[in-house]
């Protein structure tokens, strides 16, 4: 596991007395009244639901559809619980029906594939093609004041990286951003995906290119040609 | 591949690197740093890539902050679990109430839910306990009414002490809630209910202080005939309430079983959020959080509109799946204290397009469209 900013299978990492997620999924199977059940599965969604929600944002940018979607993956995982098998970490199952949500959304939408590692940025390099439309950035929490204690430097690195996600493909940024910005290891996103954890690693590798080239292209669109061409020839010179 | 990639990873293997140990290296767990430090030093632009990276991943982990409040979370996992353990007719049922125009024992129920959910909630066992106790007075009504028939005895004054549902919630500011089946069922709990006690009027008939919320079509309609019915429709999806409002616009398929007569004029608008209860969720929240509840229950009119519907308790049923099918919506028969469109006699003819013989009578029945924060 890795040093994830956010909660690690599904547990805040400072109420280690809190029951598991299996007990909590324990809870709902065993309860007989209807009030036990509103209450265990209530217990549980609570638990994910900023998870899921923080997900969806990062997954979908800017878009009004958020707030839906995650509510569609809260209904979805109370809908398909019969189907889980306890094979898998409750948390990387509910992770699963949350990334399927985005996707589902996504391929709706009609907005993905814009960047891959094979097609470059050819769709998002254009002139203001970048900047003349709302960027995940702008959605992001604290894109645009500065945290007390962090550089300049680093801020204009975050807002570059946020919005420079918005153009990748959703496969690739799924990977990246359940590693990165919800702290899964290698194993979990193997398990997520139902794939191997070579693969992943291959994955995001790939991912972490992809979105290095956006990030670039997005700091040229924002400078401009001109000053863009400046900094490659200072560069160059270096 | 891309030129650019395609030199990116040709000049990893140049270095000696693979995937797996670059990987490594940019999210900061030990790798063998001298491999590194010398792949790295004999190429600028390699190590100025690699080190974005590491940026990009540090830039990334800062983008995880929670993004939704307590209240925000618990607003929307309760809005989830009053649409997933409520009782909820879905399209399947839809089309075939709609097909066989019978009664639920009829309609196949959908089977990817946990059936223990839909029935446990079914009959809430506050309900049940009601329900068991109304039939057990009326038993010893019935028997001592045969058994002791010269007595000069009064019922209905010795009926009086009992506290009937709608007795109970007297004093609270929340509306009466009449324990009855739902939209989907018939009318088979009505021997034991307040409203067809013999003995006693119905709660639906008799003047009442504060609104009251039905359950049942047939409530829906009696109320309605009364010109006492307030469809409230609510949820917290912008797209659903838009359809639902797109619906009662006009020019949908709801006029298959009730005719659109467009939105209200804003002073009946305003009147008729006055005919309704405020307090829609009382038992949301103990009295410690009583703000937290009120931010759950902040509601905010979209529109306003009247239908005219076919005094059918079919049509209601039809007309409540219809709008309960929206993902998210809340639908609420609610009872005003007053009337609040003209009554109306079941024989009226009050729609009169097309060939007599297609005539149809109709009952007004006021919808208002809310959005919940």
């Amino acid at each position: 596991m890795n040093e994830g900013p956010l909660h690690t299978n599904g547990k805040l990492p400072d109420d280690a007395e809190r029951p598991s997620d299996e007990a909590l999924v324990a809870a709902i199977r065993s309860a007989e009244s209807p009030e036990a059940v509103r209450e265990a599965w209530r217990d549980l969604l609570v638990r994910f639901q900023p998870l899921m929600h923080s997900l969806c944002r990062q997954m979908l940018g800017p878009t009004a559809q958020i707030d839906d979607t995650c509510q569609d993956a809260l209904i979805k995982v109370m809908r398909g619980l019969h189907t889980f098998d306890e094979r898998a970490r409750v948390s990387t199952w509910i992770y699963r029906v949350t990334v399927n949500c985005c996707l589902t959304q996504l391929r709706k939408d009609g907005r993905h594939k814009t960047v891959t590692l094979d097609s470059g940025l050819k769709t998002a390099s254009g002139p203001g093609s970048l900047g003349s439309r709302p960027t995940l950035g702008d959605f992001l929490p604290q894109s645009r004041e500065p945290i007390p204690g962090r550089s300049v430097q680093q801020e204009d690195q975050r807002a570059l990286v946020t919005e420079a996600l918005g153009n990748l493909d959703p496969d690739l940024r799924s990977v990246l951003l359940l590693r990165d910005a919800q702290g899964l290891d290698y194993a979990q996103i193997a398990e997520l995906l139902e794939v191997r954890v070579g693969t992943v690693k291959s994955r995001i590798f790939r991912a972490r290119l992809a979105l290095r080239q956006s990030v670039e292209s997005v700091r040229a669109a924002r400078l401009g040609p001109s000053e863009a061409k400046d900094t490659k020839l200072d560069k160059d010179e270096a | 591949m891309s030129d650019t990639n395609r030199d990116i990873f040709i000049a990893l293997i140049d270095a000696g690197l693979d995937e797996s140990t670059i990987l490594s290296f940019i999210e900061g767990a030990s790798v063998d740093a001298a491999a590194i430090v010398e792949a790295l030093g004999t190429d600028a632009h390699l190590a100025d890539l690699v080190w974005q990276l590491r940026a990009d991943r540090q830039a990334l982990m800062q983008t995880a902050t929670p993004t939704v409040s307590l209240a925000q979370t618990e607003a929307m996992v309760d809005a989830v679990l009053d649409q997933e353990l409520i009782e909820k007719i879905d399209s399947d049922d839809l089309a075939a109430i709609e097909r066989t125009g019978q009664s639920d024992g009829n309609v196949r129920k959908p089977t990817h839910k946990p059936v223990k959910v839909r029935r446990a909630r079914r009959v809430p066992r506050r309900a049940r306990r009601i329900t068991f106790a109304l039939a057990s007075a009326a038993i010893v009504v019935l028997v001592l009414s045969v058994t002791l028939p010269r007595l000069d005895f009064d019922f209905a004054s010795s009926a009086a002490p009992e506290r009937t549902i709608a007795e109970s919630g007297e004093g609270q500011e929340a509306p009466i809630r009449l324990a009855q089946d739902d939209a989907t069922g018939t009318n088979s709990q009505a021997e034991t209910s307040p409203r067809s006690t013999p003995d006693r009027p119905s709660i639906l008939s008799r003047p009442i202080e504060r609104p009251i919320v039905v359950a049942s079509a047939a409530d829906a309609l009696e109320l309605a005939r009364q010109g006492r019915l307030i469809m409230r429709l609510s949820g917290t999806r912008v797209s659903s309430i838009e359809e639902t409002r797109r619906l009662l616009a006009g020019d949908s398929d709801l006029a298959r079983f009730a005719a659109v007569n467009g939105s209200l004029e804003e002073d009946t608008a305003l009147a008729l959020m006055d005919a309704l209860p405020r307090q829609m969720q009382p038992v949301m929240a103990s009295a410690d959080d009583a703000p937290t509840a009120a931010e759950r229950t902040s509601r905010k009119q979209q529109g306003a509109y009247m239908l005219r519907v076919e005094p059918s308790e079919r049509a209601f049923k039809l007309l409540i799946a219809k709008f309960k099918n929206q993902p998210g919506m809340t639908v609420e028969l609610v009872g005003s204290v007053e009337a609040v469109t003209t009554p109306a006699n079941a024989g009226d003819i009050t729609s009169l397009a097309g060939e007599p013989a297609s005539w149809r009578s109709r009952i007004s029945v006021p919808v208002v469209v809310e959005a919940i924060k």
